[in-house]
């Protein structure tokens, strides 16, 4: 399994106080699923989908500075030393 | 107010709205004698008296699709200040259609992003967030600190500035400004082939 460090921004640092979480796994999704696991009582409904363990669609999800969305989603393969980063989407100006 | 300060050459400003007195704890180029006003109006009287040799154009319009073209002759920057993703993805396709740089930020509560787009060179802003149609309609007003818009716009002038003078800048880079914290985060993004800024 790969060792990958999720990096925590904005209102999931805010949540957790914590900057970032070392994890290991194969997938985005295994380490998302960790992630909620680990904290799902510290995160709002409207951050993750509930009884899923995916974050709800609108969370920014970067590995090594790409969106997920143009990877394969949360079956996207990691490798040791990634570095993921979670974001709230912040649209307001 | 920072590039009309610098004596930009000619600053265009698109707005709708007319100011409300709720504006005021964040919009500091208002003051309370023009709620009411439009906001375009407003600020290009605030903005001439900063700097008369700058040309301030304004249009009291909404930007969409068609607006939007209307307007972007002759200029060499787009400056994002919107509220909404629609708005934001909007500007990110003209730029690239017009081949315009331009800087796009976003703001909730006491945190805030910018990114710099030069459309054949790097990253642009649907690399980078997810589509409008993937997004649930939590538009609309959202919670913000006063300062927290003041500082991202800031920083938006700055990246014009820097820019126009071939100084680094924020191109295939996402700074996530944490006011919380008192924290700016840099994260090096990656230009998508598959993106429309590849296309």
């Amino acid at each position: 399994m790969a060792k990958v460090k999720l990096n925590l921004l904005n209102i999931f640092q805010l949540k957790l106080n914590k900057k970032f979480i070392e994890y290991e796994g194969n997938t985005v999704g295994d380490i998302i699923s960790k992630f909620i696991d680990e904290n799902k009582e510290k995160l709002d409904e409207n951050l993750i989908i509930k009884n899923k363990k995916k974050l709800n669609p609108q969370m920014l999800i970067l590995v090594n500075g790409r969106n997920i969305k143009y990877l394969n989603n949360y079956k996207t393969k990691l490798n040791n030393e990634d570095e993921l980063y979670l974001s709230f989407p912040l649209a307001g100006g | 107010m920072y590039l009309t300060a610098a004596g930009i050459k000619q600053l265009t400003i698109i707005d709708n709205d007319v100011l409300d007195i709720s504006n005021l704890q964040r919009q500091i180029l208002y003051n309370e004698m023009q709620v009411g006003k439009d906001k375009v109006e407003s600020a290009k009287i605030v903005l001439s008296n900063l700097n008369s040799e700058v040309q301030i154009n304004t249009y009291k319009e909404y930007i969409d699709k068609d607006s939007i073209r209307k307007y972007i002759k002759d200029h060499d920057f787009i400056i994002d200040c919107s509220d909404n993703f629609q708005t934001k993805f909007l500007v990110n396709k003209i730029a690239i259609q017009y081949n315009l740089k331009c800087v796009i930020a976003g703001i909730k509560d006491f945190y805030g992003q910018i990114i710099t787009i030069n459309p054949k060179k790097t990253a642009c802003y649907q690399c980078v967030f997810n589509e409008p149609d993937k997004i649930s309609p939590e538009e609309g007003p959202l919670p913000v600190i006063g300062v927290t818009p003041g500082i991202l716009g800031t920083l938006e002038a700055l990246e014009v500035i820097k820019t126009a003078l071939g100084l680094p800048n924020l191109e295939n880079k996402l700074l996530m400004v944490n006011l919380v914290d008192s924290r700016f985060n840099v994260i090096d993004i990656v230009k998508n082939e598959n993106c429309i800024c590849s296309k």
